[in-house]
């Protein structure tokens, strides 16, 4: 192969690409797109709404909890309502999921839980239907309460078990100065993976936006393949040899795909979704040669661009559901899912041992080509 | 519309007959692969109470009295936790195959020394919540996240309380029965951990006027279908030559007339695929076996107000398509224009997660994006209707991807 011939040849491709300002646009767009969407992702979000009605106005304890729950960010999302009918309006609206109704005099109300049992005056919780969620969040509505209880059950068991005056009490009482760790967990992202990061650093919004991306560079494969077909058939490609017309099919898919990855990699930097620089360069780089096998391999089958566009959807939307983008496909779809290079490149995210399985992908898709090309068909284009 | 413009619709009628069985069948496909994965994630919900359970491995130092109750009182006492159900294992091999093979979602490694640790107060060992890296950026994380960390507030604040009164025992001098005063707050306490529903009142208004998750991901999966349907009637697009606008502009059929024609064309090829795949889910539903594999869709999804609702939403989504091609072309950067927006727009109209996950901005900006107009059309029709807001914005989007495509024409046709 003569390589000036071909150096020409891929610069040409791109001259032609790049002299489109429409290319150039969507090229800046899908950046813009990218860094914008992280932008927006990283305001206030939780999994579910929860409007809260809690009259901290003279209940030291209720002013604690309602600033706790302003301060914390977690699966939640606070709202806080005038009034425990407006708080429940919002419920039956469907502005929120829960409404969590406090009494007044909370402390109070949980001394005496402490001293003579549960109290008569629990917190409403107003819910529109039971859900694994809502049962969770629960949970975390009990933790806003339950350190003061506790503290309330010691201080009854030290007047009724130990007898003790309200004045011995206060010369005995070091609750405040009581040092327990308070985390007892270590989360480890650790099966399947070996990079662990921090809990806190989950973002199930930003997440998708690699996957998108991912499969956008797919898509610009299979774009660049109906592009060069729509050429051959508008005779532009008349002037090469019937043999070279193959080469020159997988040469425009590449050209195309190169930049498509490598605006992918300038996205996934610009909007600053958590990388391992080093990782992330390589996998991408692996990514970029698989998707063009993958697409050259793929697009060898139609014989029309028609029946490639035809196809192209059902893949975009089989790909979705097969690569972990917004789901996380059932086990038994792996070996399906393994057919796809956007699988090993978003599982080597997190797991740098799939760069072994983008780097098996390589030949066994090359392998796979020339197979198609010269044994199945014959060598026919 | 002039006798011509008639003819070019007649025209139009006649392509679309000739690209609908091909697309047709193309979405027909979508709605299978759909519908199988709907199926194979619904079977995992829990048969027995209708709703997930996280199902957490537990293995090391299992053997502790403590752990021992405390896996029972979850699985046996707890009402709050019902989200929760422990399995044992006995080595950690075992643990890491049964979340590989999503038998479990995460597994709680107790080390040696553990329990120690907790007795005395050192908390100096942790559990280790063990999860799988494909999970890492997932919901089910969070929530997991969020059951450790109240469960570690429950553990604290006991053993606060505990401590302390330990220590107000031995500067009060009380030691004779130190350790019976010290196992019954211990007790005492567990007993309310267990028992926590009992501060609560919890009340369930049911779902009227608004979505269950099954009508929810329903209307969602047609927004998704329907964004996606502009790269499947990529066909429709490419045929067309710009000189042929153009001539047609002199034969009288001007820039309004094709834009109208062929955008009702689209429409009506657009929606007929949607009728095929509402019907086709239709007659599962009315054949019952959607209970028992994709939960109780409720009768106003198949209702008259539903597919009015249906054709707002295709007119929205179709009427964008149809100016991004007008705009962008049909060629390489038109379908990778219409991919990229129609993803991204799902997924800020809270097609992909519920829009009650995301942020209030994707919210408010959902109200103005074609797929978040489909989406509250479907979602609201039969019961509040979508609000003011939605409508005013479904007509003033209409008009601007409208004025849009007869500016795009308008260009082609000056370039031809």
């Amino acid at each position: 192969m003569n390589m000036r011939e071909l150096f020409t040849r891929l610069f040409l491709f791109q001259k032609r690409l790049f002299k489109s300002y429409g290319f150039i646009a969507l090229f800046l767009c899908v950046v813009a797109i990218t860094v914008g969407f992280k932008g927006l992702s990283s305001a206030e979000h939780g999994a579910l709404k929860i409007s809260v009605y809690i009259d901290d106005r003279a209940d030291k304890l209720a002013h604690e909890i309602k600033e706790r729950m302003a301060r914390g960010k977690s699966l939640l999302r606070y709202s806080f309502a005038d009034s425990a009918d407006a708080a429940e309006g919002a419920v039956e609206s469907g502005k929120a999921d829960a409404a969590w109704i406090f009494p007044r005099n909370l402390a109070q109300i949980l001394d005496d839980a402490a001293a003579e049992g549960f109290p008569g005056e629990a917190i409403r919780v107003v819910q529109r239907e039971e859900t694994v969620l809502l049962s969770a969040s629960r949970n975390i509505l009990v933790s806003f309460i339950y350190p003061e209880y506790a503290r309330a059950v010691y201080e009854a068991y030290a007047h009724a078990e130990l007898g003790l005056s309200d004045e011995d009490f206060a010369l005995y009482d070091d609750f405040e100065h009581m040092n327990v760790n308070e985390n007892l967990f270590e989360i480890n992202f650790s099966v399947g993976g070996s990079r662990e990061r921090m809990a806190e650093d989950i973002n199930y919004i930003a997440s998708p936006i690699r996957g998108i991306l991912a499969l956008w560079v797919l898509l610009c494969g299979f774009a660049g393949a109906v592009y060069i077909r729509r050429d051959e058939s508008a005779g532009k490609l008349a002037l090469y040899p019937l043999t070279k017309i193959q080469g020159i099919r997988a040469e425009f898919i590449g050209v195309v795909v190169f930049d498509a990855t490598i605006i992918m990699g300038i996205s996934l930097f610009l909007s600053g979704i958590p990388t391992d620089p080093a990782i992330d360069v390589l996998s991408l780089l692996l990514y970029g040669i698989c998707a063009w096998l993958f697409t050259v391999f793929v697009s060898g089958f139609f014989a029309r661009s028609e029946s490639l566009v035809v196809f192209i959807p059902f893949l975009m939307v089989a790909s979705m559901i097969l690569c972990p983008v917004f789901i996380v496909s059932p086990a038994f779809l792996e070996p399906l899912s393994a057919l796809n290079p956007a699988f090993f490149y978003l599982r080597c995210v997190n797991n740098p041992a799939f760069i072994f399985n983008q780097l098996v992908y390589i030949p066994a898709a090359m392998l796979l080509i020339v197979l198609w090309s010269k044994i199945i068909k014959g060598g026919k284009i | 519309m002039n006798n011509r413009s008639l003819s070019y619709l007649r025209l139009q009628y006649k392509r679309a007959k000739k690209l609908l069985p091909g697309i047709l069948a193309l979405f027909l496909a979508f709605f299978a692969v759909i519908t199988v994965v709907a199926v194979v994630l619904y079977s995992k919900r829990d048969e027995k109470d209708s709703k997930v359970r996280y199902r957490i491995g537990i293995m090391g130092e299992t053997d502790s009295s403590f752990v021992e109750f405390g896996i029972k009182a979850v699985d046996n006492l707890d009402d709050i936790g019902t989200a929760l159900e422990f399995i044992q294992f006995a080595d950690e091999k075992e643990a890491a195959r049964a979340i590989d093979d999503n038998e479990i979602s995460v597994y709680i490694f107790i080390p040696d020394g553990f329990i120690d640790s907790v007795e005395c107060g050192r908390n100096d060992i942790k559990l280790i919540c063990v999860a799988h890296e494909r999970n890492r950026d997932s919901i089910q994380a969070v929530v997991i996240r969020e059951l450790l960390y109240s469960a570690s507030t429950f553990l604290t604040a006991s053993q606060c309380s505990i401590f302390s009164l330990q220590e107000v025992m031995e500067k009060s001098g009380i030691t004779g029965s130190f350790w019976e005063i010290t196992d019954d707050i211990n007790l005492r306490l567990l007993l309310d951990i267990v028992s926590r529903s009992e501060f609560l009142k919890v009340k369930n208004i049911g779902i009227s006027g608004a979505e269950g998750i099954e009508e929810y991901y329903f209307c969602a999966v047609i927004v998704i279908m329907l964004s996606l349907f502009s790269l499947a009637a990529n066909t429709f697009f490419v045929k067309k030559g710009e000189g042929l606008e153009r001539q047609l502009k002199f034969g009288g059929v001007g820039t309004f007339g094709q834009v109208l024609t062929e955008y009702f064309s689209y429409f009506c090829v657009s929606f007929l695929c949607l009728l095929a795949v509402w019907l086709t889910a239709l007659v599962i539903v009315k054949s019952g076996i959607n209970k028992s594999i994709l939960g109780v869709f409720p009768d106003r999804l198949f209702s008259a107000d539903f597919f009015w609702a249906l054709a707002g939403a295709v007119m929205i989504i179709s009427a964008f398509q149809f100016a991004l091609y007008e705009i962008c072309g049909a060629g390489i950067g038109g379908m990778m224009i219409q991919f990229v927006l129609a993803v991204f727009t799902c997924f800020i109209s809270g097609t992909f997660y519920p829009i009650s996950f995301l942020p209030d901005i994707f919210d408010t900006l959902g109200t103005f994006l074609p797929a978040g107009i489909g989406m509250r059309f479907l979602l609201y029709s039969g019961t509040e209707g979508p609000s003011g807001l939605t409508v005013a914005a479904f007509f003033g989007i209409l008009l601007l991807c409208f004025g849009a495509s007869l500016y795009g024409r308008n260009k082609h046709m000056e370039r031809a």
